[in-house]
C-alpha cells in the first residue's frame, strides 16, 4: 500500500494562555501530519496539551485568555489559520468535525437531540424541515441508536452517557466530514460502553474513509485503533511513529514509562509501574528537557538539564526527542509534518 | 410533577401565613391606642371608643374570652332602639352606652353591649366598675340640683322606657357609676325587674362561644389581610379602594421602566458578553460599576434639575400623563449598571459551558450560538430575577414616587409611615409578599416549561 | 492555580487549610487594586474617626453673615444656608455612613454565618425553622422590610426599654434584611461540606458536632462572610441615603444621606455643592468596596473566579 496523501498537517503549532498567574505555553511547537483515511493517535498525560492542540485545529481556543501565536495548520495544503472567520465556520462541522470528552455537558440541555443534529444539517447540507428530520433519524440509526424516531424528539438528559456520545458522533457525521477529531471520546464512559463506541468509530472510519485524530491517554485504545501515534509531554511531541514500533520498541524514556504503567494480562506478578514525580507546572516548565526531573536516565545529566532535545527522525518514520535515545546523534531533524521546517515558514522568526 | 406542584403550593401557603403573622407582629402589636392621632383633640371618650371599635382595636389581641353585658330589644326583630340621656345627665356614656341610634345590626336578636371593652371574668358578682366608666354621671357644669341619672330607651315599636340609675349610685353614695360598690348583678336586676319594663328590654351577660373566641385583633387582622376589607386609619376608606386607585400610578411608572430596563440591560449584556474580554466588555463593565456607585437619589436630583431646565412642567407630578417618562427614564438609568452586570455574569457563566464549544465546533455563527443556545439556557436565572422585581411592579419605586410626586402605592407607604397608618402598611406588605410568592410559584412552573430536565423531578 | 490544572473534585474538596488562606493573602497583597481599595477604605475610616474626635459642634455653628458662600480658604467647599462649613459637614458625615455600614454588617454577617452553618450542618427541624424564617423575610420586598422595621421600631422603645430610634435601631433594621443572603449561601455551602470525605471521617472518629463546625465548617465558609461584608457595606451606605430621604434615617447629626436628601430643593436654586460633595464621597467609598469585594471573591473563592 502506498503512503496515503496528507490530509492535515500541523506545523510548529504554538498556543498560549495568558492567565493571572502568568503565561501558559500549553502547546509549544507541535508538528505532525494526518494521512488520509488513517487514525492518528495523540497520547499523553492529562494536561499535556492534547485538547488545546485539537481546539487549535478548529480555532476554538477561547480568546482571551488563549491565542495561537505561531504555526501553520494545513488542510490539503491550505493554511486554515489564515482563513477568514466566515470560511473557517464552514470548515467547522463541515470538513472537520469534532467530538468531545464529556457527552454530559457537551450537548445543549434545553434542545432536543434531533434539533441539535438538525442544526448541523442546516448549516452544512442546507437541509431543513422533513428532509432534515429524516436525515437526522438516519444518522441516529447509523450510530446505532435504537428507536431513532423516538430519540429524535428526546432531550439529552433522557439518554444514557453512551447514547449521548452516539448522538455527538451523529452530529459530527451530519456535515459529512473528511477529518474527525475525537478528544478522549470514551474517557467519561463505562468500560463496556467504551469498547462499543470505539468499535462504532472504527466502523464509520472504514465506511467513509474518514481521517481520525484520536486523542486519548489510554495506550490500550491506541493499540487497537491507531495507525500512527504521537506521544506528547508538557506541550511538546516527544515521540512519533507507527503504532507497532512505538508499542514494541519505544525509544523515549517517557513512552517507556507510559507503556510500563499499562496493566497487561499475564504479567500479574509485576507491580504496576508509575512514572515517578508529577506532571510539571505549565507556568514554569523545567529547563532543558522538560522530562528530566522524572527521567531515570537524564535526571543528573548536564545536557538533559540545560538543553532541550529537538525532535529527530532516528529511524525511518520514527521520531524521538531524547538525547539518550539510540541513534539520536545520527538522527535527522526532519519535520514529522513533512515538507519545510517551521523555521523557514517565517512565523517562528516573527516571534523569536 | 403534580406532587411537586402540590408541595410547592403548600410551601407558598405556609409562607403566606407566616407573612400574615409577621405583619401582625410588626403592625398589629405595636400599634397600641393610636386613636388620639386620628381623632380631633376634643373628641369624647365615646368617640374614641367608637373609633377603636370600628378598627377592632378594642378587642383582645389573640383570642377573645371576654363577656359583655348585653341589652336586647325584644319588641322587634330589627334593632334600632334609641338611647337618650336625661337632660343634663351623662348616665348613658357613664355606662359605656353611646347615646343615639344604634347601627342596624340586622340580626333577629339585636343587642347593644355595655362597656366596649369586655372582660374575661365578667359575671353578676363583678363590680360595676368592670363595665362602667369612671366619670361623673352628671354634668358639673349645670348649677343647682344635679339632674337625675337616668337613661331613656325608645324601642322599635315606638314605646319608651326610662331607667333611673340612682339606686346604683345612691347605694354607694358615689358620684360615678364605677366608683361604688354596685355590681353588674344589681344593674341587671334594676333593668329586668323594672316595673315599666314588661319584658321589652332584656339585660344579661353574654355567654362564651367558640366563634366568639376568634373575635380578636389577630383574627380580624387575618381576615382583613386576606380580603383587604380593613379600613385605613386616616382616610376612612376601604383598603381595596385606596390600593386600586393608587396602583394605577405605580403601574404606569413601573411597567414601562421594568420593560424598558430589561430590554436595554439584556441588549447591553449580550453585547458585552459577545465582546467578552475585549475593549467593549471592559468599558461596559467599568461603566456599570461606576453607575452602581452613585446613589439613586443623585440620579433623581440631577435628572429633575435637567428636566427643569429643558421642560419645567415635566419635572413634577403626573399631569399631563406624559410626565411619567421622566421618572421612568431615571429609574431605567439608575438600575442599568447593576442589571447589565448581573445579566453579563449569567451569560458569561453560560458561555463557558461545554455545549457552547460544541455548537461552535458545528460551525454555527457566534450570534446564533449566543442568542439561540445560550439565551435559552439563561432563561432560568433571568426569569428568577424578573420575578424578584415583581413586587417593585406593584409598589413602584418608593423613592421615585415620593420624589416626583406620583401618587402611587410607594408614596402611600411613605405617608402611611408618617401617619402611622398600620392597616395600610400591613395590607401593602402582605400584597407585595403575596405577589412575590405567587410569582415564585409561577416561575417554578415556567422552569418546568423552559428546562426539560426539571420535568422529571 | 485553579485555571491551570484541570480542576478535579478533589481540589474542590480540599480543606481550606492554612495554605489556601496564605495563598489568598499573598494574591491579595500582590493585587494592587485590592490594596488600593483597602487603603481608600481605611482612609475613610481614619477621616471618620478623626472628624468625630476633632470637629464637633458643626450643628450649632450658625453664622448667617457667611451663609451660602463660595469656596474660600476658610471654607473649602463653601457654606450652607446657615453659614456652616460644607467641608466640615462632609468630614463629619463619614461617621454616620461608616458606622451604619460597619455595624450593620457586624450584626448581619455573623448572624448569617451562624444560622446558615447551624441549619446546613444539623438539618432537621432547626433547618426547617431557619429556612422558614428566611422564606418569610425574603417574601417581603427589601424596602418594605426596612420601612416596616423602622415603623415598628419608631413606636417606642422595644420591649419597653431598648431604644430603637437611633443608629442601633437603624443598623438592626438593615441587618435584619441583609443577613438573608449570607445565611442562604453559607447554608448551601455547609450542606456540601458536610458530605465531604474528611468531614465524614472526622465524624466517624467521633468528633463532636460543634468540633466539626468549628474546625471544618467555619474555616470553609468565613470567606463568604468576608465577601458579603464588603458588598453588604455598599448596601448599607446606599440604604442610609434612601432612608434618610424618606425621613426614616438618622437625624440630629451631619450625614451624607442628609446632604444628598436635602439637595432636591437646593439644586433647583443652584446650590449643588453639598450634593456633589456627598456623592463624590460615597462614590469613591462604594467603588473601593465594590472592587475589593470582587477581588476578595476572586482570591477567596476560586470557583467563582471570572464569574
Ligand atoms: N482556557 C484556559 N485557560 C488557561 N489555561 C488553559 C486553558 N485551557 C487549557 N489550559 C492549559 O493548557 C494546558 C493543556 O491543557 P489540555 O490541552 O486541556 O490538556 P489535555 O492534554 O489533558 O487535554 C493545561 O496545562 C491547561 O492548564
Ligand atoms: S533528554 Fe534526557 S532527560 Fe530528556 S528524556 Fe531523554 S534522557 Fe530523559
Ligand atoms: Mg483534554
Amino acid at each position: 500500500m502506498s503512503d496515503p496523501a496528507t490530509l492535515l498537517a500541523v506545523r510548529d503549532l504554538r498556543t498560549e494562555f495568558r492567565t493571572d498567574d502568568g503565561l501558559v505555553r500549553a502547546v509549544d511547537g507541535v508538528s505532525f501530519a494526518l494521512p488520509t483515511g488513517r487514525t492518528f493517535a495523540l497520547v499523553g498525560e492529562s494536561g499535556c496539551g492534547k485538547s488545546v492542540t485539537a481546539h487549535s485545529i478548529l480555532r476554538l481556543i477561547p480568546n482571551p485568555p488563549g491565542r495561537i501565536v505561531a504555526g501553520r495548520i494545513e488542510l490539503e495544503g491550505q493554511d486554515i489559520l489564515a482563513l477568514p472567520e466566515r470560511r473557517m465556520r464552514r470548515l467547522r462541522g463541515g470538513r472537520i468535525a469534532m467530538i468531545f470528552q464529556e457527552p454530559q455537558s457537551c450537548l445543549n440541555p434545553v434542545f432536543t437531540c434531533g434539533r441539535q443534529i438538525g442544526e448541523s444539517l442546516r448549516l452544512h447540507r442546507k437541509l431543513t424541515g422533513r428532509a432534515a428530520r429524516q436525515a437526522a433519524i438516519d444518522l441516529l440509526a447509523r450510530v446505532g441508536i435504537p428507536d431513532p424516531a423516538r430519540r429524535y424528539g428526546e432531550y439529552p438528559h433522557q439518554l444514557s452517557g453512551g447514547m449521548k456520545q452516539r448522538v455527538m458522533i451523529a452530529m459530527a457525521l451530519a456535515g459529512r466530514p473528511q477529518l474527525l477529531i475525537a478528544d478522549e471520546p470514551t474517557t467519561a464512559l463505562d468500560v463496556t460502553i467504551q469498547a462499543q463506541i470505539l468499535e462504532l468509530l472504527r466502523a464509520i472510519q472504514a465506511q467513509d474513509n474518514l481521517t481520525v485524530l484520536l486523542i486519548t491517554h489510554d495506550l490500550a485504545v491506541v493499540a487497537e485503533t491507531a495507525h500512527q501515534v504521537a506521544v506528547m509531554y508538557a506541550g511538546k511531541i516527544v515521540e512519533l511513529a507507527a503504532t507497532p514500533s512505538v508499542l514494541s520498541s519505544p525509544l523515549h524514556p517517557y513512552t517507556q514509562g507510559l507503556l510500563r504503567s499499562v496493566p497487561r494480562l499475564g504479567h500479574g506478578a509485576d507491580r504496576l509501574y508509575a512514572i515517578p514525580g508529577n506532571v510539571p507546572n505549565p507556568l514554569s516548565f523545567p529547563p532543558g528537557c522538560r522530562f528530566h526531573p522524572r527521567c531515570r536516565l537524564g535526571r543528573d545529566d548536564a545536557t538533559c538539564r540545560t538543553v532541550g532535545p529537538p525532535l529527530r527522525e532516528v529511524a525511518g518514520g520514527h521520531w524521538c526527542a531524547c538525547w539518550k535515545c539510540p541513534g539520536f546523534e545520527a538522527g535527522l531533524e526532519t519535520d514529522p509534518a513533512g515538507g519545510i521546517r517551521g523555521k523557514e515558514t517565517g512565523i517562528r522568526g516573527f516571534l523569536d | 410533577m403534580p406532587a411537586f406542584l402540590i408541595r410547592r403550593l403548600l410551601m407558598a401557603l405556609v409562607t403566606l401565613a407566616s407573612v400574615m403573622l409577621l405583619t401582625f407582629l410588626l403592625f398589629g402589636l405595636t400599634a397600641g391606642d393610636v386613636s388620639a392621632q386620628f381623632l380631633p383633640a376634643q373628641a369624647t371618650r365615646g368617640q374614641r371608643q367608637e373609633w377603636l371599635r370600628k378598627h377592632k382595636l378594642d378587642l383582645p389581641l389573640i383570642l377573645n374570652f371576654n363577656r359583655q353585658v348585653t341589652l336586647t330589644d325584644r319588641t322587634s326583630g330589627r334593632g334600632d332602639f334609641i338611647v337618650q340621656d336625661e337632660p343634663g345627665s351623662s348616665a348613658a356614656s357613664a355606662l359605656g352606652l353611646e347615646p343615639g341610634l344604634t347601627e342596624g345590626q340586622g340580626a333577629a336578636q339585636v343587642t347593644r353591649t355595655l362597656g366596649s371593652q369586655g372582660a374575661s371574668w365578667l359575671d353578676a358578682r363583678s363590680p360595676l366598675r368592670a363595665i362602667a366608666a369612671d366619670r361623673p354621671w352628671a354634668d358639673r357644669a349645670i348649677k343647682g340640683t344635679p339632674p337625675r341619672p337616668a337613661v331613656t330607651f325608645t324601642f322599635h315599636d315606638g314605646s319608651r322606657l326610662t331607667l333611673d340609675l340612682s339606686p346604683l349610685t345612691a347605694r354607694a353614695g358615689a358620684a360615678t357609676l364605677a366608683g361604688g360598690q354596685a355590681t353588674v348583678g344589681d344593674l341587671l336586676a334594676l333593668i329586668n325587674n323594672h316595673p315599666d319594663n314588661r319584658g321589652r328590654l332584656d339585660a344579661g351577660v353574654s355567654g362564651l362561644s367558640a366563634a366568639g373566641a376568634f373575635n380578636s385583633q389577630f383574627f380580624w387582622h387575618l381576615r382583613n389581610t386576606i380580603t383587604f376589607e380593613g379600613e385605613s386609619f386616616k382616610y376612612q376608606l376601604k383598603l381595596t379602594d385606596i390600593i386600586a386607585e393608587r396602583a394605577r400610578y405605580s403601574l404606569a411608572l413601573t411597567v414601562p421602566s421594568l420593560a424598558l430596563g430589561w430590554l436595554l440591560a439584556m441588549t447591553a449584556a449580550s453585547l458585552v458578553a459577545y465582546y467578552r474580554g475585549g475593549l467593549v466588555d471592559r468599558l461596559g463593565v467599568l461603566l456599570c460599576v461606576v453607575g452602581m456607585c452613585v446613589p439613586i437619589l443623585v440620579y433623581m436630583i440631577v435628572g429633575q434639575s435637567v428636566t427643569l431646565e429643558l421642560a419645567p412642567r415635566a419635572a413634577l407630578g403626573v399631569t399631563p400623563w406624559t410626565n411619567i417618562y421622566v421618572p421612568v427614564a431615571i429609574a431605567v438609568a439608575a438600575g442599568l449598571g447593576g442589571a447589565v452586570r448581573f445579566y453579563r455574569t449569567i451569560m458569561l457563566n453560560e458561555v463557558r459551558q461545554d455545549y457552547v464549544r460544541t455548537a461552535l465546533a458545528k460551525g454555527a455563527p457566534l450570534p446564533h450560538v449566543l442568542f439561540a443556545h445560550v439565551l435559552k439556557n439563561c432563561m432560568l436565572p433571568i426569569l428568577t430575577s424578573l420575578v424578584a422585581s415583581v413586587p417593585f411592579l406593584i409598589l413602584g419605586s418608593l423613592v421615585i414616587e415620593q420624589f416626583f410626586g406620583i401618587p402611587g402605592l410607594g408614596s402611600l407607604v411613605r405617608t402611611s409611615v408618617t401617619d402611622r397608618d398600620a392597616p395600610i402598611m400591613a395590607a401593602i406588605t402582605f400584597l407585595t409578599a403575596a405577589v412575590y410568592i405567587v410569582g415564585l410559584l409561577v416561575t417554578d412552573v415556567l422552569y418546568a416549561l423552559f428546562d426539560p430536565r426539571i420535568r422529571l423531578r | 492555580m485553579t485555571a491551570l490544572s484541570p480542576t478535579t473534585p478533589d481540589d474542590l474538596a480540599a480543606p481550606r487549610g492554612r495554605g489556601l488562606w496564605a495563598d489568598a493573602a499573598r494574591r491579595l497583597r500582590r493585587d494592587r487594586s485590592a490594596m488600593l481599595c483597602l487603603g481608600v477604605i481605611l482612609l475613610y475610616i481614619g477621616v471618620a474617626v478623626g472628624a468625630a474626635a476633632f470637629l464637633g459642634g458643626w450643628n450649632e455653628s450658625y453664622d448667617y453673615a457667611r451663609a451660602n458662600e463660595d469656596p474660600s480658604w476658610d471654607f473649602w467647599l463653601g457654606t450652607d444656608n446657615f453659614g456652616r462649613s460644607t467641608f466640615q459637614e462632609l468630614l463629619l458625615g463619614a461617621k454616620v455612613s461608616l458606622t451604619v455600614a460597619l455595624l450593620t454588617n457586624l450584626i448581619a454577617v455573623p448572624l448569617g454565618i451562624a444560622l446558615g452553618a447551624l441549619a446546613g450542618y444539623y438539618g432537621g427541624v432547626l433547618d426547617d425553622l431557619i429556612v422558614w424564617l428566611l422564606a418569610t423575610l425574603a417574601a417581603v420586598p427589601e424596602m418594605i422590610r426596612l420601612i416596616a422595621l423602622r415603623f415598628a421600631f419608631s413606636t417606642g422603645p422595644l420591649f419597653g426599654f431598648i431604644d430603637m430610634s437611633g443608629v442601633g435601631g437603624l443598623c438592626l433594621a438593615l441587618a435584619v434584611t441583609s443577613w438573608i443572603g449570607t445565611c442562604r449561601y453559607v447554608r448551601a455551602e455547609t450542606m456540601k461540606i458536610r458530605q465531604l470525605d474528611y468531614v465524614l471521617a472526622a465524624r466517624a472518629i467521633g468528633t463532636s458536632g460543634p468540633g466539626i463546625l468549628a474546625r471544618h465548617v467555619l474555616p470553609n465558609v468565613v470567606h463568604i462572610g468576608i465577601i458579603n461584608f464588603s458588598l453588604g457595606m455598599v448596601g448599607a451606605i446606599m440604604a442610609e441615603v434612601v432612608l434618610t430621604y424618606l425621613g426614616l434615617g438618622l437625624t440630629g447629626q451631619p450625614s451624607w444621606g442628609q446632604m444628598i436628601a436635602h439637595s432636591q430643593a437646593k439644586v433647583v436654586v443652584g446650590q449643588w455643592r453639598q450634593l456633589a460633595a456627598a456623592t463624590t464621597a460615597i462614590f469613591f467609598l462604594v467603588l473601593a468596596l465594590n472592587i475589593l469585594g470582587d477581588r476578595l471573591r476572586d482570591a477567596l473563592d476560586p470557583r467563582l473566579k471570572n464569574a
